[in-house]
């Protein structure tokens, strides 16, 4: 049966104190959202499309500011120096360049924050080897598949070792054979690197697959709405999802889905 | 009809004929068929030389006149080569320029369009009077017609790069340095290219057009454009249209390579580029 999740640790890595984000043409994308993320959750932010759980998300990466409130990733501000590297974004497109093959867009993180070729050692083979593409390191963007670019995304993202992994809707775009076998696999790379991951998506069945934690929003303003817990342990792997627990925790979560609008 | 076709397609790939041969044959064939008719309409409407030169004309006049085709080629060669070099140093530099801010875009964009907009025959006797008749107006011509294709494309691929790519380079804290050379060139490069073809082409045509009207006969300050314009004048229209044909020549040369050095840059990610098997 299931058993609370022990945690190693119950530090909070992530702070969100009332943030409000208006944007400029006046639309209020998020109100009075408070979150806190402890070291080695997983936490996932479900809602209906334009509940601004993406935008929350750039806002926990710096990737864009609060009108409002205050946010802090392991007590520095978002995106600060000290933090470079130590959070790390998946996009929900591959977003990799063209011109550099696999390793070399694995490695961009590295030449980006100038660490010398010297210290990098093995993690970039160690990061392709995690999601599972080392028979790829030459290949370039265009001849691998929606799935297999996801993973170099996710290998670029592993890289810098981050503490803190945001994912914005990364499998959206995947049919749902590729998505369960990358479920599959984050819960492995989850294991490997200890990072806490903060994702979203719309998808109930991946949340309660993947999370120790759901968050639920409601559609504008975008707020949080409820909390949804998950205690099985991990490793999960992909039998966890023909358990009742697993029925059980996307029935509560539909539920709660179903008051958002 | 409609339907015999795709299946005359895939009989084709699996012949024996080489890829090369497979390429030319078709505008050998339109080739031939289109001489047959000039020499024809020749013979049957018996045309005046001066009017419509036979092709046979065309190539002995071209043999005869050898020499002076082949150093005034060069001469325009010469002049397209340089005009192309400053078409992409200063393109470029403009569209850098251009891309940096949406205010200088907005302020600068109207008056390239102004000077693409205004013919070359309004503008070419006041570069006459700053640079005199010869090879500084001929370059200042060509480049005039040609450099708005580069400023465009390069441009476009400059503002054009992906809004998250940027925001990955951000996280990172990428210098602008790094994000001009590792993000912004890489990505436009494409667009510049596509920039570059255009220009091959239009400088051959804008050289030719400046010597026409900026060059200088007899002192060997001529190209292709002064034959044009002195065989027009004398209705020696054998030797212009063999001047017509070098000069057309000269242009798909230099598209040539220009396409293949961009090819070179692109063939490895590029879809442009790449050789699909299906």
């Amino acid at each position: 049966m299931s058993t609370p999740v022990s945690l190693p640790s119950t530090k909070t890595l992530v702070r969100v104190h009332g943030v409000d984000k208006q944007y400029a043409n006046g639309t209020i994308a998020i109100e009075g959202v408070n979150l806190e993320v402890k070291e080695n959750e997983f936490v996932s932010l479900v809602g209906p499309s334009g509940c601004g759980k993406s935008t929350l998300l750039r806002i926990i990466a710096g990737l864009g500011d609060a009108t409002a409130g205050e946010v802090s990733v392991d007590g520095q501000q978002p995106g600060s120096l000290q933090n470079r590297g130590q959070s790390s974004f998946v996009f929900q497109e591959a977003t990799l360049l063209p011109w550099r093959t696999v390793r070399q867009n694995v490695e961009l993180p590295l030449e980006l924050m100038r660490m010398p070729k010297s210290r990098w050692g093995n993690v970039v083979s160690e990061a392709l080897e995690m999601v599972g593409l080392s028979g790829f390191v030459n290949a370039f963007p265009r001849e691998l598949s929606g799935g297999m670019k996801m993973r170099v995304s996710i290998a670029r993202a592993l890289v810098t070792k981050p503490r803190l992994l945001l994912m914005d809707e990364p499998f959206g775009a995947l049919d749902e054979i590729t998505r369960q076998k990358l479920n599959d696999d984050l819960m492995k790379v989850r294991e490997l690197t200890k990072a806490t991951i903060i994702f979203v998506t719309h998808n109930v069945f991946e949340a309660v697959f993947l999370s120790s934690r759901i968050v639920v929003m409601s559609v504008r303003p975008g707020r949080i709405l409820d909390e949804f817990k998950l205690d099985t342990p991990y490793p999960r792997h992909s039998e966890h999802r023909g358990t009742p627990e697993f029925a059980q925790g996307v029935n509560s979560v539909m539920k709660l889905l179903a008051h958002t609008h | 009809m409609t339907e015999a076709k795709p299946i005359a397609r895939v009989q084709s790939t699996k012949s024996k004929v080489p890829a090369w041969l497979e390429r030319i044959f078709p505008p050998m064939v339109s080739f031939v068929f289109f001489v047959t008719i000039w020499q024809s309409v020749i013979l049957i409407a018996q045309l005046k030389p001066y009017i419509l030169p036979s092709p046979l004309g065309v190539i002995n006049s071209a043999i005869e006149h050898r020499e002076s085709l082949l150093s005034s080629a060069w001469f325009t060669f010469q002049a397209s080569f340089v005009a192309f070099l400053v078409v992409m140093v200063l393109g470029t530099a403009l569209s850098f320029l251009l891309s940096s801010s949406k205010f200088i875009e907005k302020a600068l964009y109207p008056y390239a369009v102004m000077l693409q907009s205004t013919p070359v025959i309004a503008i070419a006797p006041i570069i006459i009077i700053w640079f005199n008749i010869g090879f500084a107006s001929i370059v200042t011509i060509s480049v005039i017609i040609a450099i708005f294709a580069v400023v465009a494309n390069t441009t476009q691929g400059l503002i054009s790069v992906e809004n998250n790519m940027q925001n990955l380079f951000k996280l990172y804290g990428a210098s602008k340095s790094q994000t001009l050379f590792k993000l912004r060139l890489p990505f436009a490069l494409p667009y510049m290219v596509t920039g570059w073809r255009i220009a091959a082409a239009q400088v051959v045509i804008g050289t030719i057009v400046g010597e026409y009207m900026a060059g200088a006969g007899g002192g060997g300050m001529g190209g292709l454009g002064i034959i044009i314009a002195e065989t027009s004048a004398r209705l020696q229209t054998g030797y212009l249209f063999a001047s017509a044909l070098s000069a057309a020549l000269l242009g798909i040369a230099f598209f040539l390579m220009v396409n293949f050095f961009g090819h070179l840059l692109l063939k490895n990610w590029h879809e442009s580029a790449v050789q699909h098997e299906n």
